[in-house]
């Protein structure tokens, strides 16, 4: 579905991939994870061309991302679905205008019609009643949730997720942990989460590779993963309390 | 150097592609935005507008009023404040309390944006970022920047009248008159297109900077800084400009 | 969603109430600044001048000094121009009529002005040309003014005055520059101060003369003021003589050396070439520098 190719890239002067290639299945749940400033979220911003790589090149299906141009470009983000860090809703566009957005720009569908959908949305992810609110009305999970609704409302087959747990707290980390497998069961999207939550990767992963120095260290499932021998993984998994004892395959939320 | 060629460049390209959005201004979705931008652009500003013209005006009688009292022809305060408001300061005057308030405030916002990848987002739905945050705010200023001046025009003058009137002793009538006699129509329509090519410097310039915006919130700051400072230096030469070529 | 459609209906009123406004106060002004008015009745009236003198489109015409319309085009004719101005009321000309163009101010600026003529005349039928006076140029009438005193003076005795004058200057060089010698026989030579005291008294009589044309000169220039600083120069010469025949030790102590009394001759020499050119030169220069030199 997703393959990067020997892609090296420079930010900063500073070498952020160095020539990694591997390829991300349909329908699977690719977790990277990583220190910050391994390069996860460099590589995640490359599958939709917010950054171009300096050498090498990354295909989404048989299109070549990396050196599409206009609507061919447009063409392949309207596949995407981006969930970033920090949500990126726009602040003065009520939830309900910020999860319509998408369809207002691109397409003819009546108001009803998108108020209809973006509802329906917003459902899925539990804030049927925050469509009148700003999105400074929020908190930080809440924002999260519009975010990730607003990235499904072009219904795309794959979903990027920027550090979806990052700065909020484990409880609500774990329900939008089972969301993205909801949407995975339900929607059967292919995801991308770049994460440094190990806890929150072993839960959603169907494979995870480690980022490490701008270097795919690893790239296993999670049972794999945590029996890992390699030694940034492991000082990894011990930094978050992480055992190699357990069934780490299986998600939290079977049902 | 290279990095002024650069930033012009990039600029200039921001405001091409923003002209050739315009026709999508006209669809429905975009009218909003259009509408929005003119709001906040022309009545948001009209308070301080209003202050400025009125004190700008008033400024401009008492002192060339008091120097043609000398030569005791306090009357043709009429025609200078009128003439000096329609062709230079009224679009100066507008021109820099927009790029102050409106173009500081836009390059906030999509500085803000950039920082908090709002811009991203938009580039990953496929929504141009130039076509829904640029192209808005260039037509507003480009409608509502001569409209605005042309209010900033007639406080100056209205200011004026007052001074001569309580100052100088001028009679209003007398004043209008005189007004009247020297002022032409060209001053105002050359004064008018000044206007929209200091709207169009504004929202380059600040949209500009706002995309430009690196390192969160310093950046955001330095953008806002920026912008008031590039628009007022390019404002004045191009005022100049405009000046030189109608005013030989 | 009705809060937000409640906003923008309010901000969409109070956009068009702006901008139609704004709109409604540039057409207004617009028609204001190109002198129409849509609402009044103009009556046009064209003039043909000679010269007019920088008239401007636009320029306010006077009746009898009330302001009454303004000037409306300009047409330049083969060796005429034709003013047509819009008037608020028709005015009807008649014999002995004064279309003139006259100075604003001394600042410029012109305006038309109109007389119909005396009320008694008969009155001219609608379709006259009508031709307008030439213009009246503040710089013209000073000009004219300074011919008019030239003339009487070149009538008058003042310029033989001081033809004489010059004459009885250039004797007096002459006889200064006739004693050569050194600084002991100019200071011990009796002929020498006969000399200086004979052009003391030819500059007294330099000045003499110039009081005697008192009336002459102040009946020409007709300003006292003109007068009185001629006067005060005549007093002022009277005495610089008087100084000169009564202060011969005060010169002789200046005078100590001989370069001092070389340079005297030298200042002699181009004082004689000066007043030679100046002779040449004589009935204009003497003229205007006396007249610039009174102000």
């Amino acid at each position: 579905m997703i393959r990067f190719e020997h892609v090296h890239k420079r930010l900063g002067g500073r070498v952020v991939l160095d020539d990694i290639s591997f390829e991300i299945e349909a329908g699977e749940t690719f977790v990277i994870v990583g220190a910050s400033g391994a390069g996860k979220s460099v590589s995640l911003k490359h599958m939709v061309r917010l950054l171009t790589p300096d050498a090498g090149r990354v295909m989404v299906g048989d299109a070549c991302v990396s050196q599409a141009r206009g609507e061919r470009l447009d063409h392949i983000r309207e596949r995407f679905g981006f969930l970033f860090q920090s949500a990126a809703l726009l602040q003065w566009l009520t939830v309900g205008d910020n999860v319509g957005l998408p369809l207002r720009m691109k397409t003819d569908l009546s108001d009803d019609e998108v108020d209809r959908q973006v509802r329906d949305r917003l459902a899925m992810v539990n804030l049927q009643d925050a469509f009148e609110k700003l999105p400074g009305e929020l908190s930080g999970g809440m924002r999260k949730r519009v975010g990730l609704a607003r990235a499904i409302i072009t219904d795309p087959e794959i979903i990027l997720y920027d550090e979806p747990t990052s700065g909020l707290d484990p409880v609500t980390s774990r329900t939008i942990d089972r969301l993205i497998n909801r949407l995975r069961s339900e929607l059967g999207v292919t995801s991308v989460v770049v994460t440094h939550d190990l806890h929150s990767a072993l839960a959603i992963g169907s494979r995870i590779a480690m980022l490490h120095d701008g270097k795919m260290v690893e790239i296993a499932t999670p049972d794999d993963f945590v029996r890992s021998r390699n030694e940034f993984i492991q000082g990894f998994l011990e930094a978050q309390y992480i055992t190699t004892q357990g069934n780490w395959g299986q998600t939290p939320e079977a049902s | 150097m290279l990095l002024l060629f650069r930033n012009t460049g990039t600029a200039m390209c921001m405001l091409l592609e923003a002209f050739r959005d315009m026709p999508f201004m006209l669809s429905r979705r975009h009218r909003h935005d259009v509408l929005h931008q003119q709001f906040l652009t022309a009545i948001k500003s009209l308070g301080v507008i209003t202050v400025v013209a009125l004190f700008t005006g008033m400024i401009l009688a008492l002192q060339t009023g008091l120097e043609l009292r000398r030569f005791g022809q306090e009357v043709y305060i009429g025609s200078a404040v009128t003439v000096v408001m329609l062709r230079e300061m009224g679009p100066f005057m507008t021109a820099l309390i927009i790029a102050a308030s409106v173009g500081s405030a836009m390059a906030a916002q999509i500085g803000t944006m950039t920082v908090s990848e709002e811009i991203a987002a938009l580039e990953v739905m496929a929504i141009k970022p130039v076509r829904y945050l640029v192209t808005p705010r260039l037509l507003a200023m480009i409608m509502m920047m001569p409209l605005v001046t042309i209010y900033t025009n007639i406080i100056g003058v209205v200011g004026g009248a007052v001074v001569g009137h309580t100052q100088l002793g001028v009679s209003i009538t007398a004043y209008m008159d005189n007004a009247t006699q020297f002022a032409e129509n060209k001053d105002l329509y050359v004064g008018l297109l000044k206007s929209i090519l200091f709207g169009i410097i504004i929202a380059t310039v600040a949209c500009h900077q706002g995309f430009a915006t690196t390192q969160g919130a310093v950046g955001v700051g330095q953008a806002t800084r920026r912008t008031v400072v590039v628009s007022f230096l390019v404002i004045l030469t191009v005022g100049y400009m405009v000046t030189r070529l109608f005013y030989q | 969603m009705k809060r937000s459609q409640l906003r923008d209906i309010s901000m969409e009123v109070m956009v068009g109430a702006f901008m139609f406004m704004i709109l409604l106060a540039l057409g207004f002004f617009t028609i204001i600044l190109s002198y129409e008015n849509i609402f009044r009745q103009y009556h046009e009236v064209t003039v043909k001048f000679d010269h007019v003198s920088g008239l401007r489109q636009g320029d306010n015409v006077f009746l009898r000094g009330v302001m009454i319309g303004r000037v409306r085009s300009l047409i330049v004719e083969n060796d005429r121009v034709e003013v047509t101005a819009s008037l608020q009321r028709p005015v009807n000309m008649r014999e002995g009529y004064r279309i003139e163009i006259i100075p604003s101010s001394v600042l410029g600026g012109q305006y038309l002005s109109i007389d119909e003529g005396p009320p008694d005349a008969p009155a001219l039928p609608e379709d006259t040309v009508l031709y307008g006076r030439p213009p009246v140029d503040l710089i013209d009438e000073a000009t004219s003014a300074v011919q008019a005193v030239r003339q009487s003076l070149d009538e008058g005795e003042v310029l033989h005055n001081l033809e004489a004058i010059m004459a009885q200057v250039n004797t007096i060089t002459h006889q200064l520059s006739a004693g050569e010698g050194t600084l002991g026989r100019l200071l011990m030579e009796d002929e020498v101060y006969n000399e200086l005291a004979q052009v003391t008294t030819n500059l007294r009589t330099v000045s003499e003369q110039l009081s005697t044309g008192q009336g002459t000169l102040g009946r020409l220039l007709m300003e006292d003021d003109v007068y009185n600083e001629l006067e005060q120069l005549t007093a002022n010469l009277r005495s610089v003589s008087e100084q000169m025949s009564t202060g011969q030790g005060t010169l002789g102590k200046l005078i100590a050396d001989d370069e001092l009394y070389e340079e005297a001759q030298l200042l002699m020499r181009e004082v004689r070439a000066a007043i030679d050119d100046f002779r040449e030169t004589a009935p204009i220069t003497t003229f205007t520098s006396i007249f610039f030199g009174a102000f």
